[in-house]
């Protein structure tokens, strides 16, 4: 990690434009394995079956496909920090008058309904770092792809008869790091108005491993080895690697405190995504979107629960219009703040993948002194749709001024 | 539990060869100086408990002997044990248990009392027992804001009756002393504190918003909905804390407890040496109170605080 977060700080340093370690851009990686045409195995010439050089193809509506999009859709999503600031009392009767207490200083990734206050100014740097596990539940460490074989050897074309069923399945063993250093501000306009922005700079390592075997189908009784990579072209492993480190997906965020009673408290915010980092080398989405929420949170002493309800418009590709939310509370005990949220999305207009992402956020604030706080959150999935992470860690360090 | 603060140094600090005469003395004057100690009582640990303890030790230069009830308002059966061998000439109790533990326990020991909000409501009276408020003075309150708010002609102000009906029928005789109108609306609830605050500015011509300690009106929500109400109305937001001028309210008068101890060591020795009785003396308000100023939200509401008014102030946030 710590060499991660020098690699960050020198990109940042270096350039806030995006950076490729290697040549090509990342998502050229895992549609350019096996020459990126597909397989093709050693050409076979007389016997009982037609000659041919067996070409074994990736349907191009297969989950490997759609990895390139949900893993750049996924990474340029980095949570908005919620700004924290909070003020506690009880009545000491005692001493006849009001004593400041523990105070909660709010969730970590979702909104609660109060603004910081005229003219403050909340700073947050924060580092998120994670590594993806699985795809549609199964685990990326061995992730099996089945290509199939062309159609148009034996009659009828079009139709997969005997060897034509054979399949070559492809285990991939795909990592995917990414560590995103991100700087976060928000400004209390007047007392009901915060603007914000976040500016992430993310390093993202992609490594790829596969081996491919041939399967021979149970309906292909051809007594001998049709398919095989002996003498073929290709050699059954694999494998591609790259890098980038860059700018991400900008984020400007406003609230509004609206309506307020005595503990019902009630925001509407509205964030906006630039479409600022690279997709092509999974820094951003590649899409600008537009979120107006609304923010309903209510104090219970120390225990304040929240709702956030929003409707993320993607100005580049409507079909991805989704539904956010996320619903929590955060507890302030001494110093400290436990802070938990579910927090998902869903696209009604989706392909099927990656369509609900439901986490759980876990996070604790802790403030050792002054206006300083320290954070530390972990984002866990709580469904299994996409490209997810078993564990995305936060640590964050804020102040208020 | 138990400290003796000061005892007879000059024999521990002599270095004689035969120890016997150094030990009797040390003995002769241990008993001389339990007999002859103050027995200084703390509630529990706190940190303005503390501030009025280490006033009243700075300043007095006697014996005493602490002890600390633990938040234990009976007290336990070794620190009774330890109080009544010490045979202590006066007790000073520090916070509203130790002066109800001094009160009811040591009947006939003279009883100083500090750091007690309201004594009278404690039964804290009778022939030895007097003592030190932490109530300042509602006069002393409102002559201070409005030498802040130039003009000052009229205050509204949100209370329960059941916790602050004799206060605010108190502070309304006052104000009207000094030329002030008290506006006032009440609420059962802190539910009603926003309804009873637009009331109370929709109706009323009120120059200030004056805060009473009142733990119905007052919880971090409703503070918060009459601070934002204070800025959108201009209106200078006095408070019942520092804590709340910190956070946007425009002022605050607050006991110093440092001083409330220093007060009651220069009582205690009034006392001792027959100078003031018990009766004479009674219940008496801190006699140093802090001035907290926000210099921002003076600016905010657009409040020209005189010079000297600032000058004075001790704590000021700008």
């Amino acid at each position: 990690m710590t060499c991660s977060v020098r690699r960050l700080f020198a990109a940042t340093a270096a350039s806030l434009a995006a950076s490729t370690a290697a040549a090509d851009k990342l998502n050229t990686l895992i549609p350019g394995l096996y020459g990126g045409d597909g397989i093709t195995l050693a050409g076979t010439s007389g016997g009982p079956f037609p000659s041919h050089a067996p070409h074994f193809l990736i349907d191009t509506a297969d989950n490997f496909n759609r990895l390139n999009d949900i893993i750049s859709a996924q990474v340029g999503a980095i949570p908005f920090a919620s700004a924290g600031a909070g003020f506690a009392f009880r009545f000491d009767e005692d001493l006849g008058t009001f004593v400041q207490t523990s105070e909660s200083f709010g969730p970590v990734f979702a909104e609660r309904a109060e603004t910081i206050g005229d003219r403050r100014f909340n700073a947050n740097l924060s580092f998120t770092f994670f590594q993806y596990d699985e795809f549609l539940g199964q685990d990326l460490d061995d992730l099996v792809v089945r290509t199939l074989h062309d159609a148009d050897i034996i009659p009828p074309f079009d139709v997969r008869t005997s060897f034509e069923l054979d399949t070559v399945d492809v285990h991939l063993n795909l990592d995917v790091d990414i560590n995103a250093l991100n700087f976060a501000g928000t400004y209390g306009v007047t007392d009901r108005l915060d603007v914000g922005f976040l500016v992430p700079i993310a390093d993202v390592d992609v490594r790829i491993v596969t081996h491919a075997e041939v399967v021979k189908s149970p309906e292909n009784d051809i007594p001998v080895d049709v398919h095989t990579f002996e003498g073929g072209p290709e050699s059954p492993d694999d494998m591609a690697s790259g890098s980038a480190q860059g700018l991400g997906d900008i984020v400007l965020r406003a609230k509004y405190h609206w309506l307020e009673s005595d503990t019902n408290n009630l925001a509407a915010a509205l964030l906006v995504k630039t479409a600022s980092g690279d997709e092509e080398d999974f820094l951003g989405t590649g899409d600008a979107t537009v979120r107006p929420f609304l923010i309903y949170s209510r104090s219970f002493g120390a225990f304040t629960p929240h709702v956030n309800l929003g409707y993320e418009f993607n100005l580049d590709d409507s079909d991805q219009n989704s539904l956010e939310y996320a619903a929590g509370f955060d507890f302030g005990a001494e110093k400290l703040t436990l802070a938990m949220s579910v927090l998902g999305s869903r696209e009604f207009g989706g392909d099927g993948f990656a369509d609900t992402i439901v986490n759980g956020a876990i996070g604790l604030k802790w403030n050792p002194f002054g206006s300083y706080i320290l954070t530390a959150n972990v984002l866990l999935p709580l469904n299994d749709d996409g490209l997810r992470s078993d564990f995305i860690s936060t640590l964050a360090f804020e102040r208020n001024f | 539990m138990q400290q003796t603060v000061r005892v007879c140094r000059w024999i521990r600090n002599r270095s004689v060869p035969d120890l016997r005469p150094a030990l009797l003395l040390l003995v002769l004057c241990a008993l001389r100086a339990e007999a002859e100690s103050i027995a200084l009582i703390k509630s529990y640990d706190s940190e303005p408990y503390d501030a009025a303890i280490s006033g009243f030790l700075s300043s007095c230069d006697t014996e005493i002997t602490e002890y600390n009830l633990d938040g234990n308002r009976e007290g336990s059966d070794s620190l009774i044990g330890s109080i009544v061998r010490s045979r202590p000439r006066l007790i000073v109790a520090i916070g509203v248990l130790a002066a109800e533990f001094a009160k009811q326990r040591f009947s006939d020991v003279p009883v100083l009392y500090a750091m007690v909000p309201e004594p009278q409501e404690y039964g804290l009276t009778g022939s030895n027992i007097a003592g030190i408020s932490l109530d300042i003075p509602i006069e002393r309150q409102l002559t201070v804001y409005r030498s802040m708010v130039p003009g000052l002609k009229s205050l509204g102000a949100i209370y329960d009756p059941r916790v602050s009906g004799d206060f605010i029928a108190q502070a309304t005789a006052v104000a009207e002393r000094l030329g002030i109108v008290l506006h006032t609306r009440q609420v059962e609830s802190r539910k009603q504190v926003p309804a009873a605050l637009r009331e109370l500015l929709r109706e009323e011509p009120i120059d200030a918003l004056w805060m009473v300690p009142d733990e119905t009106v007052l919880t971090p929500e409703s503070f918060k909905f009459l601070l934002l109400s204070s800025f959108e109305h201009k209106l200078p937001f006095l408070a019942a804390s520092d804590i709340f001028v910190e956070v946007g309210a425009l002022a605050s008068l607050t006991p110093d407890y440092a001083d409330v101890g220093r007060q009651g060591c220069e009582l205690a020795t009034a006392l001792e040496k027959g100078e003031v009785s018990f009766a004479q003396l009674d219940v008496v308000g801190p006699a140093k109170v802090n001035l907290s100023i926000n210099l921002k939200t003076a600016k905010k509401i657009g409040l020209n605080i005189p010079e000297d008014v600032i000058a004075a102030a001790d704590v000021v946030y700008r």
